[in-house]
């Protein structure tokens, strides 16, 4: 199936030369003639991040929303089958609040196994301070059941009475878009000395139509802010797996060792969107995915990611904006929770007057691709790829995201794709 | 007196038996009560149909619309495995080159993957090794092209590098389940080759057990695990636990099609040659894969039924002519005494760029069946280099041994090879067995008479 970094890589495609990967990791091998050839896997769908939100509650600007998606290119028909959150990775969200690229907090969320497609998982969410081992706070909250039904069932939203925060997880409709293959043709035309504009003019949604697993957290802002005068937190993505002990065929380890007890191990992590798919070369992608914002801001992406902009032709005034993002300070999305916000983006990029969103953290509704285009263009590029809001409505309360997209009816024709 | 000689040939028969070195019993009778009982898990057949034409609308209203090729060569790859419909296979391929036509493999590595992958099922070891290698530049880190590429290794014989590609996919991509379970797999599969029946075993067990712990246990996978621990138990005589496995595989999805003719050669293994037939009838009606067809027509000859035998026979001739079945094709021709030049050119062939040891037994059988006796006893060497236990293999090696005049290898052989598994197969089994009688002239009647049991 997907590899749900299949996002990131879409975002990339407006950059060819640091290449996108779209990784679509089929599950296993397949029947031949002669030989008994065993399943096969590719990938990690159930912990690669896709894209992580942070934005302001427009309902409630004391309150910051924080979200990241997994394993997407969910067809309709699949959502059924493939709606679950894997028990054994552990999401979480790292916090910066003073200032620098080191956490300073951060939310976990854990997830029961799935005991029955009609019944939910039981979240787990934890709230660290520091580096304490202790949570400051946990509490319990059902993920969202799916259905294969016209309609799909309501979101179910937990908030804590203790603390006031709300959770959410569940099959939501993808919130990116974006035409990877206009874009990508568009850049190569560029690259070849010829730009093509009209190579942007199919705005067809590559990622239209398909669902994606979400977790949304509300959280009071106070919390994030932690003790810090800052107005400014950062927000990074991570998932976790616990390490397993390969056993050697010496029988030194027994094959019934119990997983549970393994070190956790970083798999992915992801903040500003397409850093490490667009400006990361290929031979570092999986070390930038284990490495931390703390590695960032010590520079040790740096020289790749000004390599990267400087052969698009980016200046020096916009790798400036650009590295402010992802480099200086480490790779964070960076929400100043003292700028008002009033909407979820609906299609907002950085050129629309009273524009509050990325990189100012992201809404779901923030044209990312545009903004980052915009930059990477020296602030020329105003059209972006024509792709310029989802396929359906985002939602107009937590944790905002559209529902998912049902089956459709024999016979009635997907096409949400062209907007 | 002739009692009395029958009392001897038991003990004979039986001291063959114990006497083989190499005979290894799987642990017990009842190995399979440590395997995981198996239910039924939940068929996605329903909502498949719904995908497919969800995945075919968008790309054709959208062409260019890689995402919805690379999902369609995903779902048609994973109908192969699930029905060996070779329809889709060519459909797979077709997806996963459209998507590659309209974004290039540095930007679009899943479906560089399942190109591979579907090179890989129409038995193009060699481009999948290729594009295996492509994908580990332009994944450095990542674990999945090693497993692609150790797939691809292992089919040519390249166990070496096989093995170290597999020891590399298990450094680096060992924390998921879903990879764990394609690790032990794997590393089953080469112990198996290496002739280490028991590793094979309790890997290919911890293999069920971890897809069995995944939040959503694979059906297909389950059932093939499950058809493996029932292939490790046939190849050494373990019919009993062998027909456990498969009615396993069986209840974990009805109608698997593997595991219906692996069950009819255990049925006929323990001299059920009705049902054997049911069984094979059953899994060709689903499947008409040559080997199945070609077992399906040799159990009909062992009971009397010609004329259902040759029909059965004119299919698979019919079917072997596809490029992908052509190893088949040849052992058919060996097996069966048919086109001996043809078989030894179609072995050839497969054998110049497909040096696996089942490839150079397959080259032994046909050239010995060509007269070409020279050559098929160094394929044989080549057959059993890695040590594998499969009577079979044994068999082949005796026969060969007996047509060069090497009696004493030939008995030895067709000894190991009853020790093993004296049953593997409905007719070759049977071929043996007269073969065997030839190398023991003094108890011929009566070890023929003890063989079945």
């Amino acid at each position: 199936m997907f590899h749900s970094c299949s996002r990131k890589m879409a975002a990339a495609a407006l950059v060819v030369m640091a290449g996108i990967a779209i990784c679509t990791l089929p599950a296993r091998h397949m029947k031949a003639a002669d030989h008994a050839e065993a399943t096969g896997v590719a990938g990690d769908p159930g912990a690669d991040i896709a894209d992580v939100f942070a934005f302001l509650d427009p309902n409630d600007n004391s309150k910051v929303v924080l979200a990241l998606d997994v394993e997407g290119f969910i067809v309709p028909s699949e959502l059924l089958n493939l709606s679950f959150f894997s028990p054994d990775v552990t999401y979480r969200f790292e916090i910066e609040n003073t200032g620098d690229a080191r956490p300073d907090a951060s939310l976990e969320v854990t997830f029961s196994p799935q005991t029955s497609r009609s019944a939910p998982q039981t979240a787990t969410i934890r709230f660290f301070e520091g580096h304490e081992h202790h949570p400051s706070f946990q509490f319990t909250a059902p993920t969202t059941v799916q259905t294969l039904n016209g309609t799909p069932n309501p979101f179910v939203v937990t908030t804590d009475p203790n603390t006031d925060v709300s959770f959410f997880a569940g099959l939501t409709d993808d919130p990116f878009y974006f035409d990877i293959v206009g874009f990508n043709r568009f850049v190569s035309s560029v690259l070849a000395g010829s730009p093509d504009p009209t190579q942007l003019q199919r705005a067809r949604d590559s990622f239209a139509g398909y669902n994606i697993h979400m977790i949304a957290l509300r959280v009071p802002a106070f919390m994030l802010r932690g003790h810090s005068a800052n107005a400014v937190i950062g927000v990074n993505g991570v998932t976790l797996r616990k390490k397993v002990t390969v056993r050697r065929d010496d029988g030194r380890k027994d094959e019934d060792e119990d997983d549970s007890k393994g070190k956790l191990v970083q798999v992915d992590r992801m903040a500003t969107p397409a850093v490490n798919t667009a400006l990361i070369p290929f031979p570092r992608k999986n070390e930038y995915n284990s490495a931390t914002p703390v590695d960032d801001a010590a520079g040790r992406f740096a020289a790749d990611i000004v390599a990267t902009l400087t052969a698009l032709g980016t200046n020096s005034t916009n790798i400036g904006i650009l590295a402010s993002v992802a480099v200086t300070k480490g790779d964070y999305l960076r929400l100043n929770l003292n700028t008002t916000n009033t909407s979820v983006g609906a299609g907002e990029k950085v050129t629309t007057p009273g524009y509050t969103g990325f990189p100012n953290g992201r809404r779901p509704g923030d044209d990312t691709i545009d903004t980052l285009l915009y930059f990477i263009s020296n602030q020329t590029l105003l059209s972006g790829d024509n792709v310029n809001s989802n396929d359906v409505p985002l939602g107009g309360s937590f944790p905002f995201f559209a529902p998912p997209q049902q089956p459709r009816a024999t016979g009635v024709i997907d096409d949400n794709t062209r907007n | 007196m002739k009692q009395n000689r029958w009392c001897i040939a038991g003990v004979f028969w039986f001291s063959l038996l114990l006497g083989c070195t190499n005979r290894q019993f799987p642990r017990t009778e009842d190995s399979t009560l440590s395997v995981p009982p198996a239910v039924l898990l939940p068929s996605a057949a329903a909502t498949d149909a719904q995908t497919l034409h969800f995945l075919q609308d968008r790309i054709k209203a959208d062409p260019d619309d890689f995402i919805a090729q690379n999902k369609l060569a995903a779902w048609h790859l994973q109908r192969v495995r699930e029905t060996g419909d070779l329809a889709s296979l060519e459909i797979a391929m077709k997806a996963a080159l459209a998507s590659l036509a309209t974004l290039p493999a540095e930007h679009n590595t899943g479906a560089l993957t399942l190109l591979a992958q579907a090179e890989f099922t129409a038995h193009d070891f060699i481009a999948s090794r290729k594009h295996a290698e492509r994908l580990i530049e332009l994944e450095p880190g990542k674990g999945y092209p090693f497993e692609i590429l150790g797939d691809a290794l292992l089919e040519i014989g390249e166990y070496e590098r096989a093995e170290t590609a597999f020891r590399e996919f298990e450094q680096s991509g060992g924390i998921q389940g879903l990879t764990r379970v394609a690790i032990e797999q794997r590393m089953s599969r080469l112990a198996l080759l290496r002739g280490d029946e028991e590793t094979a075993e309790r890997r290919m067990l911890k293999a069920l057990k971890t897809a069995l712990s995944l939040p959503v246990p694979p059906r297909e996978t389950v059932a093939w695990c499950r058809w493996q621990l029932g292939e490790l138990a046939f190849g050494v005589g373990n019919y009993t636990a062998a027909e456990k496995h498969y009615r396993a595989a069986l209840t974990t999805v009805p109608g698997y099609f593997r595991a219906l003719a692996s069950l009819g050669r255990v049925r006929a293994a323990r001299g059920d040659l009705p049902d054997a037939i049911a069984q094979y009838e059953h899994a060709t009606d689903i499947i008409p894969d040559p080997s199945f067809v070609a077992a399906l027509g040799d159990l009909y000859k062992r009971v009397g039924r010609d004329d259902d035998a040759e029909k059965q026979y004119k299919l698979f001739e019919a079917i072997g002519k596809i490029s992908v079945y052509s190893r088949q094709q040849a052992l058919f021709y060996a097996d069966h005494d048919r086109q001996p030049q043809e078989a030894y050119s179609i072995a050839m062939k497969d054998y110049s760029v497909r040096k696996d040891i089942y490839g150079a037994d397959t080259l032994a059988w046909t050239a010995l069946k060509a007269g070409r006796l020279t050559e098929a006893q160094a394929a044989i060497e080549e057959a059993l280099r890695l040590g594998t236990k499969d009577a079979k293999l044994f068999f082949h090696a005796g026969e060969i041994a007996r047509a060069v005049g090497d009696e004493a290898s030939a008995l030895s052989y067709f000894k190991r090879a009853a020790a093993l598994n004296p049953e593997f197969d409905p007719l070759q089994a049977t071929i043996m067995k007269k073969s065997f009688l030839k190398s023991n002239d003094g108890v011929a009647e009566v070890a023929h008479r003890d063989w079945a049991h």
